[in-house]
């Protein structure tokens, strides 16, 4: 999309009234549940969808929901914000490493939950570093989302060449300490991961506005998917990981995101306050 | 008459921020909102610079923070800045626009509609356009634009382009005269009431 095209969806203007009854639709056709999302950041989705597709009224957003012409997955691919990448914040994975990885190192085999994990890079992103500090052999990463289409681009481990220089450059700033290169081949225009670094992983859907826990895990990596939940649904969900981690396990979110003022506030201990890592707290009830 | 005040630029604004944060009172009653393009990854003392020199309290916004009065918010590095009907800021990582994230033109909009006459708008030295097109919807709403006078500027793209689209823009100002002027925007209206 073009600039142009791009301001555009801060143009078309959905009203309340409509946002909740495409809401409503897709619920009740697709079973697929937006309402916990936060208001503004799903109105500029769908004006996206609307003008990707060349939509100018809500009638015919509703038209294509109804008639079936916008299959349920382009929904989800355009609804739910995809954009992700490979060791994004520098600091974060600096403090996973110091925090974290000595924990994980306590386990003869150790589970980690990626929940919202999108098209992967995160996963690879933690796969490589575990890898450098001997503890990929121990783990499972278990790669969740709401979206399948991104889930077969995570399985694959394919991405784009272009984004690798910028890749590289947080790596080596993560305290890399081969060439990135080494962690991927690169053909054409894409690199395909080594399948060393997806060997270990679990992909599968889940979507968190309804679905309960399935597994209890180590560590729970949950960033950047909160900022689009409402506070009902960001209370839920965090109850949902608190469930879902082991005694003194540590749940990892994104820059900022936060549990305070939220249900879990003293369930977990903040373990680095800055870089929003948590550790849950023993409870003796 | 509590206000809504936008400022946003992009390189060559730091230093301006830097000079009109001081002076802003508590009396003034008003919410302010910064966003400007920043790099991510460094962990950013941005907000501690902010708070050092600013009498108000200074927020670096979190998911779903409140907007208070007589605070000081800062937009997080890499998310767009949204504002809800409960007076909510939303954070929103989807698509650069014009390789930036925070655009400007995204907050500037959302806030505009939510707004309206209450939001004063100022946009600062930039290198690029970011902020031109959301000060035409500011106007629009019945919002007051400043921009910083292009002579003075670092850069002055970004006021510039502004000007362009926007020709009827009252508000072309040097530093020291901003502050001044929003506190007269603020007075003027409470006449009119």
């Amino acid at each position: 999309m073009t600039n142009n095209t791009l301001h555009r969806i801060e143009n078309v203007f959905l009203s309340n009234e409509d946002l909740s009854s495409a809401i409503d639709l897709i619920k009740s056709l697709h079973d697929v549940d937006f309402s916990g999302y936060g208001k503004e950041s799903l109105r500029r989705r769908f004006n996206r969808l609307m003008i990707i597709n060349n939509w100018s009224t809500y009638y015919e957003l509703k038209f294509s929901i109804t008639n079936g012409k916008l299959p349920v997955t382009d929904i989800l691919s355009e609804i739910t914000v995809n954009m992700t990448s490979m060791f994004r914040d520098v600091n974060f994975y600096k403090a996973a490493k110091t925090s974290l990885f000595p924990y994980l190192e306590t386990f003869p085999s150790f589970k980690i939950w990626h929940a919202g994990c999108s098209t992967g890079e995160e996963m690879y992103s933690f796969s490589i570093l575990m890898e450098e500090a001997g503890l990929l052999k121990k783990s499972t990463q278990y790669g969740t989302d709401l979206n399948q289409e991104a889930l077969k681009v995570a399985k694959k481990g394919v991405y784009q060449l272009k984004e690798m220089a910028s890749y590289a450059k947080n790596y080596m700033e993560c305290g890399g300490v081969k060439p990135f290169s080494d962690y991927y081949v690169a053909k054409y225009n894409a690199v395909k991961m080594l399948s060393l670094l997806s060997k270990r992983m679990v992909f599968s859907q889940h979507n968190l506005v309804n679905n309960s826990s399935f597994n209890e895990f180590e560590c729970v990596v949950c960033r950047n998917v909160l900022i689009y939940f409402n506070k009902e649904l960001k209370n839920r969900v965090l109850k949902l990981f608190y469930d879902s981690i082991c005694p003194r396990g540590f749940l990892l979110l994104g820059g900022a995101e936060s549990i305070k003022g939220t249900v879990v506030e003293n369930l977990f201990e903040v373990i680095d306050g800055n870089n929003k890592i948590y550790r849950k707290k023993i409870s003796y009830e | 008459m509590n206000k809504v005040i936008l400022i946003s630029g992009s390189s060559g604004s730091l230093a301006v921020l830097l000079k009109l944060l001081p002076e802003i009172k508590v009396s003034s009653n008003n919410s302010w909102v910064i966003v400007i393009h920043r790099k991510r990854y460094l962990d950013s003392k941005l907000e501690r610079i902010f708070a050092d020199n600013c009498t108000l309290k200074v927020s670096e916004v979190m998911h779903l923070d409140k907007m208070e009065l007589n605070t000081v918010y800062l937009a997080p590095a890499d998310y767009h800045l949204l504002i809800n009907e409960k007076n909510e800021f939303e954070l929103d990582f989807s698509e650069k626009i014009m390789f930036s994230r925070p655009s400007i033109d995204v907050s500037a909009i959302t806030f505009a509609e939510k707004f309206k006459d209450k939001l004063i708008f100022v946009l600062l030295s930039g290198g690029n356009s970011d902020g031109a097109y959301g000060a035409k919807r500011v106007l629009e709403k019945g919002g007051e634009v400043i921009v910083q006078s292009p002579n003075e500027a670092k850069l002055a793209i970004m006021p510039n382009e502004a000007l362009k689209l926007n020709p009827e823009i009252k508000y072309i100002l040097p530093i020291e005269k901003i502050n001044n002027t929003i506190k007269k925007i603020n007075n003027t209206i409470k006449k009119t009431l």
